[in-house]
């Protein structure tokens, strides 16, 4: 029973993580880390911002 | 050991339980079944074919292999390509396909009766629909998330490229004055639903503020507050209802609120995403998953009898609701659900570029696909749950009731073996907090009308029209969040088709016009969609007969171009010999997509054929059946749009035609000659 509930807790978490926002804004994170740590970095508003912005270009809603 | 012992049985038994289900499904006739067996066949055959010909497609056939990068893992540029968990893959993938088509479609098709929907949405979903999303899913995803028109491009060539891009252009515009009619048709003097639905404009607003500036992105506490919100809205509506003066604000007919459609669409195309679509999309993806849910759990409950006959008359074509036989027109009429062609642009966008491993193709492509077709047998439950004559009265236009007189309508259901009287109806409007429910066309009227019954019968009589109005904001709300979506991809396709001409016509982000183009572009769009829905609105027949066909058959078209890509994709692999699993598919859809043009166009009977409807309402100025001025100007109107809508299907079998040419020219070379090209799956 704990176990499941401890497994039903984490898939929140997940879930929370990746609705909210940080699960892309930490992979991008590291992303930049390893490879354009020269560049300059987005903070996290303007990150999900440009994100979600892109998401409504193309086609993710059907009928 | 006995770990595949247990698995044999416990697989046993869900076969023995779904072929009882179909056995008592098939046995049981005369009387009325419980929707369990439905739910029960469903599910069991769902079941059996994920586990065993899902992964068959998957193992034997794509040679999944998990020890190969996904583009996610591969690509990672921390943007677009993000390594992702599989159950939040799966519900992207699932929350990106289900809309409010799989509620629609079924809906209208039981006018052949239960079965005749149930098995193609089974059938179609297990056989085709399902096998379509994970094959195209699979060639994306090994071709670093490719969209469905590149990978058409590399493999049949530009020309059948640029055909499949101009094909769903066309389908987003159909889909969106069609799903812009069911509102229009929904809200139709119905101050209740339009107060309802225009609160929560507002509403979507606030939830926008609020994740922008007052909390930012703590999506799942605004939502929560945004979902008690639109049930207060639901609730302010029933006081719009009763309060005269109120409700005569609210009391709108369809030409005044199809033009205020088109305003909300060319105004919300132009706001910002984060100030309305992106909260209300989390709203009502949130709302959709938790309505099916319960609806679910209540058909659990309340175990309700289906009421509708297994078969009725009108498979011979003479349908109320739709005209044209069970053959091609089922098909036409449920496409998502069963099969999809829309799907494969969701299966080539986002899901290819963030699935983690290749293990998880099957549950994300196949699943979720069957998990739709489940939403859709809910669908059918919902309208079978209804006596037939109440299914009719409400998704019936007026003129095939014989006019819109009540006595006369009820008449006319009677005269087709169902029974109905006045009273019954009036009562039921009454109960759903409604001035009428006859000729409520267009299939959201009476899926609520199921819902609310469904719902109040497992949870209490007593919320019967606040169930009613729940369940047509909720399907308003999707249908808004698919037209503001599909308005702002469709203009940005456009852009892209519009730059190559004219650079300033463009999206890139050197364009100094970009405002310009952006405006130039939504209003073509919108543009052209409203045209459609107008003359839906306008249309004496309901509207439905004319556009939902239209959107059928460019979904099946679209599902043809998919399917036809699988089949090469097939053809050029390892296991060339197993090409037959998307052939059969693709020669069904290529014969019900060309019959159906075939019919819509050039059937002599004036209900389905539009150039039959446009001669006879010719011949109707030519011999002076008409002779005020003004009704022979919308007559003209009519014939034009009649006209018109004959060379737009012609068009989609045109496109269909041309990629399978384009598909053969490279296929045939390859099969006869045994030119090698293996392994470029």
């Amino acid at each position: 029973m704990k176990k499941i509930l401890f497994n039903i807790w984490k898939i929140y978490k997940s879930f929370k993580e990746y609705i909210e926002g940080d699960f892309a804004y930490e992979n991008y994170l590291k992303h930049h880390k390893k490879n354009h740590s020269e560049e300059a970095l987005l903070d996290k508003k303007s990150f999900l911002k440009d994100a979600q912005k892109k998401k409504w270009n193309k086609i993710n809603r059907c009928c | 050991m006995t770990k595949d012992f247990r698995n044999l049985i416990i697989w046993a038994l869900i076969g023995i339980i779904g072929a009882a289900s179909f056995g008592g499904i098939a046995i049981i006739r005369g009387e009325s079944i419980s929707s369990l067996w439905l739910v029960a066949a469903c599910i069991c055959c769902q079941l059996i074919a994920y586990r065993f010909y899902g992964a068959l497609i998957a193992t034997k056939i794509l040679l999944i292999d998990e020890n190969n990068q996904t583009p996610a893992f591969k690509i990672n540029d921390g943007k677009d390509f993000v390594p992702t968990k599989k159950w939040i893959v799966f519900g992207h993938h699932f929350a990106a396909i289900a809309g409010p088509g799989p509620l629609i479609g079924p809906t209208l098709a039981v006018q052949f009766g239960y079965l005749p929907a149930t098995l193609w949405i089974l059938i179609g979903s297990v056989l085709a629909g399902a096998v379509q999303d994970m094959i195209i899913l699979f060639a994306s995803t090994r071709r670093n998330g490719k969209s469905l028109g590149q990978i058409i491009k590399d493999e049949l060539g530009p020309i059948a490229g640029y055909a499949a891009i101009i094909g769903t252009l066309a389908i987003i515009i159909i889909l969106i004055s069609v799903l812009g009619l069911i509102v229009v048709k929904a809200l139709a003097h119905s101050p209740w639903g339009t107060a309802t639905v225009f609160l929560t404009i507002p509403i979507a607003m606030f939830i926008g503020i609020y994740l922008s500036y007052l909390r930012p992105n703590a999506v799942l506490e605004a939502s929560l507050i945004g979902i008690i919100l639109f049930l207060l809205a639901v609730y302010c509506g029933k006081i719009v209802h009763y309060n005269p003066a109120l409700s005569e604000i609210f009391d709108h007919n369809g030409k005044f609120l199809a033009i205020s459609v088109i305003l909300y669409g060319f105004l919300a195309a132009c706001l910002p995403v984060w100030l309305l679509l992106a909260p209300r999309d989390y709203l009502s993806s949130f709302l959709k998953i938790g309505t099916i849910l319960l609806l679910t759990i209540a058909i659990l409950i309340f175990r309700p009898q289906i009421q509708m006959p297994a078969l009725t008359q009108f498979i011979d074509g003479s349908g109320p609701i739709f005209s044209g036989k069970i053959f091609p027109f089922l098909f036409i009429t449920i496409a998502c659900g069963a099969i999809s062609g829309f799907h494969a642009l969701v299966a080539s966008g986002t899901t290819p570029k963030i699935i983690s491993s290749e293990k998880d193709i099957p549950l994300v492509g196949y699943g979720s696909m069957l998990l739709e077709g489940s939403v859709a047998i809910m669908a059918v439950i919902a309208a079978c749950v209804l006596e037939p004559g109440i299914y009719f009265a409400i998704n019936s236009p007026a003129a095939s009731l014989g006019g819109s007189d009540a006595q006369t309508a009820v008449n006319t259901i009677n005269s087709w073996g169902f029974a109905l009287s006045v009273e019954t109806m009036n009562n039921l409007a009454n109960q759903m907090g409604e001035n009428s429910l006859f000729s409520r066309t267009g299939g959201a009227p009476s899926l609520a009308v199921g819902m609310a019954h469904i719902f109040s019968s497992a949870f209490g009589n007593s919320m019967i029209s606040i169930w009613y109005h729940f369940a047509i904001m909720f399907e308003a709300i999707f249908i808004l969040t698919t037209l503001d979506a599909g308005t702002r991809v469709a203009r940005f396709m456009l852009q892209d088709l519009l730059g190559n001409i004219y650079k300033p016509l463009g999206n890139s982000s050197e364009n100094k016009y970009s405002n310009f183009s952006n405006i130039f572009s939504s209003t073509l769009i919108v543009s052209a969609w409203g045209y459609f829905l107008y003359m839906g609105v306008l249309d004496p027949n309901g509207g439905i007969n004319i556009l939902w066909p239209l959107f059928g058959l460019s979904n099946q078209m679209l599902a043809g171009i998919a399917m036809l890509l699988a089949t090469i994709i097939l053809i050029k692999s390892k296991k060339r010999k197993y090409f037959f699993i998307t052939a059969i598919p693709l020669c069904f859809l290529l014969t019900v997509t060309t019959y159906g043009v075939f019919q819509k166009v050039f059937s002599n009977d004036v209900k389905i054929g539009f150039l039959a409807m446009a001669e006879s309402l010719q011949y109707k100025i030519d011999n002076f059946i008409i002779s005020e001025e003004s009704e022979i100007l919308i007559t003209k109107n009519a014939i034009f749009n009649q006209k018109l809508v004959s060379f737009i299907a012609l068009g989609f079998a045109a496109v269909l035609w041309i990629v399978v040419i384009e598909g053969l020219r490279k296929s045939l070379p390859i099969i006869f000659k045994k030119k090698d090209e293996k392994n470029s799956i």
